[in-house]
Order: structure tokens, then C-alpha cells, then sequence
């Protein structure tokens, strides 16, 4: 540890200097919200950067609100300020995740900014973000760029992002109709990350018997978190029932490429994630005022 | 890097470099012993302090972060000698074994009680907010206990 070079730690106060520091040191600066996830790789030697640019002072970044029909979430904003922030409330699918995710501890400093830019497939609050069609808002010193979340995690553990932009904030439309979302998670320990994790976002027609919009999204099933275009396909357009949430589920399965882990084989995922849809969809449906 | 930050009430300055967790500069250079090492990976929950009222784990805490914040570990919460409610409902439960994990679960719990936790105390929400801290000891009944009865008496 004391061979490690020296090191430079920055607390910008405001975007601007955030985003010249990143200018300046173009390839030699590392983005520190939480820490959360960098401290391990720190710890354990994987990264060694000459210069720190830690965001979490910056009042911009943190902020969240709703803006003509629009929720903005700063990219420093805590997992612990969403689950107490009255924007995020009307979203079961987004306040059901973050009541799981790892515990307080962590909540209270972990960022949703830096959950994106880890891109790990199995972070808890990447499928709901995807069930709400988000996007990404990037920033350099000379332009803004907004990306789909779809789009934004291609590869395993990789964000769309250059070296000299930062995410600036995730923003989501608000739902119209009757609407009701769930996420669901199943872990070896109470606190742990998901062996698999499904997010479930309905819409239904204004008898409250057809669903006329749902989106699933799952984590911990790949490279990236997904979408099942296969259940969603199956269900737009259709009469609630027990039976078609029960067939359509488990279509999940052509849909995500699990892997065999710690955590499970991807014969008992691949099970779950069926299991987990079907819980999901029938929370959500439910929430939306349908009945089942 | 020197940083500024307070420290249990008081105004304090150390050393630091980023990749060193806060943990260790509580410990080496302020003696606070209390604040305890397990995992080194946030897993534990024995080295929690308090961030600004906050609680966080101390071995996930990059040290630059303190500066200019107040950080409050277990060595602060008692007060001309007298133990802090939290600190006295463990004690009158039985709440503790070895004692080992007790400061990461008191830290989180004083955090706990200020976020307006449900009053009758609801097991599910008190399981929820210590789930971060790990007791090898006590099968967590009498911490459960001990957290009820804080609840109860911070009303009175
Ligand atoms: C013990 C433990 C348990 C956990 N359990 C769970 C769990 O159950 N479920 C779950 O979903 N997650 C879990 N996590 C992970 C947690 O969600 C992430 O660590 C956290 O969200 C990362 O946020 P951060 O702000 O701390 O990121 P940091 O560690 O600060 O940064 C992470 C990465 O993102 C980059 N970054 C950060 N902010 C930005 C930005 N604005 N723009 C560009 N890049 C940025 C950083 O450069 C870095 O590469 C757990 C973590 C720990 C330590
Ligand atoms: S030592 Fe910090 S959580 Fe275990
Ligand atoms: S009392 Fe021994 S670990 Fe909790």
C-alpha cells in the first residue's frame, strides 16, 4: 500500500468544476460518489487512480423532482433519499427495490449514478428503471447526451460512457391510467444481492380487466439486465387471469441466459425467474386495481 | 490529504489518503476502539458510525469523504457518564453476548430511532433496519427486544 503513487482527491462543489477536473485529467480520473463499490476494488488493489473526483458535494447531482410530466433523479442521489422522497413514492416498482437492497448502511450512501456506472447485471434498481423506460443523461464539459437505459449497459459490466463525461441523472416519464408496478428478489441472505431479481410494470384499460401495457425487466440473468419481450408480448392486450400470468411467465426462460454460480444453477434461475415473474405480475396487477 | 471534520462534538483534523477506509483513522489515530474490524467489505456491520447523523459502514467510508462532515461513533453517545437510552435499552435486555458486534448495532439503531420508526414497533420494519450488522451470539431475539424497547422509551 505505501508503493501506491500519490494520489489527488477532489470535492467539487459545482458541475462545472466536476466536469473540467474530468477535461483536465482525460483517462486519470476515477468518478467517486458512494464509494460504495469502489472502496472493495480499491481495497483490493484492482484500481489505482492518480486522481479522485468525488461528486457527492454537488447539489445539483442529488437533486430530484418532477418536471412537466417528468421525474429527473440526480446521478449522486442516495438509494436512502429515493426511498424518502415523495417523487418517487407513486413508483412501487422503484421503492419496492430499494427497500432491498443491501440495508441501511449501504443505502445511506450508495448513489443510483453509481449503480449505473458499475453496471453490474444483478444491481437491484437497474430492471425497474428499465419497466419505466428510463434514460440516461450524460455530461461532458461540451455536451450533453442522452442515452436509452436499454441501451446504456451492452456489455457485462460496461456503461456507454467516455472518459470524460459523468451521469448527470436518470428521468422517467409519469404513468398515466391505472397502473401498478413490483419487483421481486430472491437471495441466499437476508441483505445479499439478488440470485435473481424481476420487475413488473402493468397498465390496464379503464375497466380495470385488460391489460394494456406491462413491461418485466430481471436482473441477475446475464450480461446485463433484460427485458422478456416473450411475457410481454403474451399479455398486451389481455384479459387478467390467473392462467395466462401463469403460461406467460414461464415463457421467461427464452428470454435470459443465466449462469451457473455460488448463487444457483441456471436450471433452478431460470425456475425462479419464472416463479418471480408470476409473483411480480400478480403484485402489480393488483396495485393497479385489477383483480386476481 | 488533510481533512477537517467533527469528531464526537469536536473539531479534528487528520492525515489521510483516499484509498485508506475511515475505519482505520479512527482507530490508529483517534484510539476509538469501539469502532470495530470484521469483514473489510461492508458485509458486518461492526465498524458503523455515524455520517451526519447517518449510518454508514466505516470500512466502505473513503476517509477524504469526512471532511468538513461530523462523523459520531459509540465512544460519543454517552453523555458525563451516563449511557445513552439506546445504549441502556441493550444493556436491561440482555442484548448482547461477546459485545463484539454491540456498537455497529447501536450506531444503527440511533439512526434508526431518528427516521420516525413505526410506535407500537413493528418486528419486520426493526428487522429491516439492523439487517446490515451481524450477531454471531445472540440468535438477534433480545437485540430485537432491546430495539422495541428504545422505541417505546424515545416516546416518553
Ligand atoms: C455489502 C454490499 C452489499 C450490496 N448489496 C447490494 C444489493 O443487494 N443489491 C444491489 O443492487 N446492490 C448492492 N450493492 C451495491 C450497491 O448498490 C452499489 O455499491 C452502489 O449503488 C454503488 O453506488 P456508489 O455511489 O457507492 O458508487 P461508487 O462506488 O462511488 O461508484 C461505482 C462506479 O460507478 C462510477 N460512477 C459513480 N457515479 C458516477 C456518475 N455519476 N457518472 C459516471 N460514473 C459514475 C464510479 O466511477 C465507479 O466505477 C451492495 C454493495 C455492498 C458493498
Ligand atoms: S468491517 Fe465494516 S462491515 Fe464488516
Ligand atoms: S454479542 Fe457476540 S457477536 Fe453479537
Amino acid at each position: 500500500m505505501s508503493s501506491s503513487p500519490p494520489q489527488s482527491y477532489h470535492l467539487p462543489l459545482d458541475l462545472v468544476s466536476a466536469l473540467t477536473l474530468l477535461a483536465e485529467h482525460e483517462g486519470s480520473a476515477k468518478i467517486i460518489a458512494g464509494g460504495q463499490s469502489i472502496m472493495l476494488l480499491l481495497r483490493q488493489g484492482f484500481l489505482s487512480p492518480e486522481t479522485f473526483v468525488d461528486i457527492s458535494c454537488i447539489p445539483e447531482l442529488s437533486e430530484i423532482a418532477t418536471i412537466g410530466g417528468v421525474v429527473h433523479v440526480g446521478a449522486a442521489a442516495t438509494y436512502s433519499s429515493l426511498e424518502s422522497s415523495p417523487e418517487i413514492q407513486p413508483y412501487s416498482v422503484l421503492t419496492d427495490s430499494l427497500h432491498v437492497i443491501a440495508d441501511p448502511q449501504i443505502r445511506n450512501l450508495g448513489t443510483v449514478g453509481g449503480a449505473l456506472g458499475h453496471a453490474d447485471p444483478s444491481l437491484d434498481i437497474v430492471p425497474p428503471l428499465l419497466c419505466l423506460d428510463a434514460n440516461v443523461v450524460l455530461k461532458s464539459l461540451d455536451k450533453t447526451r442522452i442515452v436509452s437505459l436499454s441501451n446504456f449497459h451492452q456489455e457485462y459490466m460496461t456503461a456507454d460512457l467516455s472518459k470524460d463525461e459523468l451521469i448527470h441523472s436518470v428521468t422517467f416519464n409519469n404513468l398515466t391510467g391505472p397502473h401498478g408496478g413490483a419487483y421481486e428478489k430472491a437471495s441466499n441472505v437476508e441483505g445479499g444481492w439478488p440470485t435473481v431479481g424481476v420487475a413488473a410494470q402493468v397498465v390496464l384499460d379503464d375497466t380495470l380487466s385488460i391489460i394494456s401495457d406491462v413491461k418485466i425487466a430481471l436482473a441477475a440473468v446475464g450480461d446485463t439486465a433484460i427485458r422478456s419481450p416473450c411475457i410481454e408480448k403474451s399479455l398486451i392486450g389481455s384479459v387478467i387471469s390467473m392462467d395466462s400470468i401463469s403460461k406467460s411467465s414461464e415463457l421467461v426462460s427464452q428470454d435470459i441466459d443465466p449462469l451457473d454460480d455460488l448463487s444457483g444453477s441456471a436450471e433452478y434461475k431460470s425456475h425462479l425467474a419464472g416463479v418471480l415473474s408470476k409473483r411480480a405480475l400478480i403484485k402489480a396487477i393488483n396495485r393497479a386495481g385489477g383483480s386476481l | 490529504m488533510r481533512i477537517n471534520f467533527e469528531l464526537n462534538g469536536k473539531s479534528v483534523s487528520a492525515e489521510v489518503s483516499p484509498h485508506q477506509p475511515l475505519r482505520d483513522i479512527l482507530r490508529s489515530q483517534f484510539d476509538l476502539t469501539g469502532v470495530k474490524v470484521g469483514c473489510h467489505s461492508g458485509r458486518c456491520g461492526v465498524c458503523s458510525v455515524l455520517l451526519d447523523d447517518r449510518v454508514v459502514k466505516s470500512c466502505l467510508l473513503m476517509a477524504p469523504k469526512a471532511n468538513g462532515r461530523s462523523i459520531a461513533t459509540i465512544e460519543g453517545l454517552s453523555t458525563n457518564g451516563e449511557l445513552h437510552y439506546v445504549q441502556q435499552a441493550f444493556k436491561d435486555n440482555f442484548a448482547l453476548q461477546c459485545g463484539y458486534c454491540t456498537p455497529g448495532f447501536i450506531m444503527a439503531t440511533v439512526d434508526y430511532l431518528s427516521s420516525s420508526p413505526s410506535n407500537p414497533p413493528l418486528r419486520d420494519e426493526i428487522k429491516s433496519a439492523i439487517k446490515g450488522n451481524v450477531c454471531r451470539c445472540t440468535g438477534y431475539e433480545k437485540i430485537i427486544s432491546a430495539v422495541s424497547s428504545a422505541i417505546i422509551s424515545s416516546e416518553n
